[in-house]
């Protein structure tokens, strides 16, 4: 459901890789991800640490990545910060493509205020499961469910 | 039934909804005289023109959800879609309550441990 839509899968496909410049596109829209502090990149080890840990411990063929790119839809390119693929998208992996077709089971995103809310509700509109959007300033954690309803 | 009535969801949210629906409860309180209208519609429903971004549309959204509505209805003209967003599918932590989550059966860490460098 692009609003403003600026831009399509393909040609977002076609982009060429820019150094320091790193764009996701939203729904249509091509938006600017900011470069990551390290407060950021800590967060982020620590949540994709527990992650695999679990996994390790559980013996689970699920798999967690930090900042690979998803194609869930036509018009839209994320990278969660995190993300969890359980045992059934896992086993179904190419690992050596990307962006990898369909939604995450989980996305994680550590965001800082100005990044944008549109994010949780195009992994939700798009298949994830669940979402967490870490606040690192108040250290709070939000979980979306995706079992808000949509009919066409 | 309410067109697009202003509501003080709170100290410094200031929202008017497409359409809101105040129930009974919600309704018998209400001052029909006064505006901005305290606290939150029950249902509150927003029709998405062409022009907005959907990271301002689900701004809202979320910030309907925070301050007590039940439910935010999005509807999509163009696309002839509705999403429904409910408050229940949001749940937040802080402090050192324990990361929970249904997909992770077992997982369990302190939310204090994402924040450790």
């Amino acid at each position: 459901m692009p609003t403003i839509a600026t831009m399509s899968g393909a040609q977002f496909d076609a982009l060429p890789y820019e150094e320091g410049r790193r764009w996701e596109l939203l729904e249509g829209e091509l938006i600017e991800v900011p470069s990551p502090t390290p407060e950021h990149q800590d967060i982020v080890y620590a949540i994709l640490n527990a992650l695999k840990l679990y996994l390790q411990e559980h013996r689970s063929q699920g798999a967690a990545y930090a900042d690979v790119e998803f194609a869930l839809a036509d018009h839209v390119r994320l990278r969660p910060d995190v993300c969890v693929l359980l045992a059934e998208k896992a086993r179904q992996l190419d690992r050596r493509r990307i962006p990898i077709p369909g939604a995450p089971d989980l996305a994680i995103e550590v965001i800082s205020p100005s990044e944008s809310l549109g994010k949780i509700q195009s992994y939700l509109r798009h298949g994830a499961a669940e979402v967490w959007q870490v606040y690192p300033e108040s250290r709070v954690l939000e979980i979306y469910k995706g079992e808000n309803g949509r009919s066409t | 039934m309410l067109l697009d009535v202003e509501f003080a969801l709170s100290e410094d949210v200031r929202l008017r909804p497409d359409v809101c629906l105040l129930l009974p409860e919600k309704a018998r309180q209400l001052d029909r005289k006064r505006i901005p209208i305290p606290g939150a519609p029950d249902l509150a429903i927003e029709v998405i023109s062409p022009s907005e971004r959907s990271s301002e549309s689900y701004r809202k959204v979320l910030s309907y959800l925070k301050h007590g509505v039940a439910e935010v209805w999005q509807i999509y003209p163009e696309s002839l879609a509705l999403e429904i967003h409910k408050s229940e599918t949001r749940r937040s932590l802080t402090g050192d309550q324990q990361v929970t989550t249904d997909l992770l059966p077992g997982f369990s860490p302190p939310l204090s441990l994402f924040f450790e460098s």
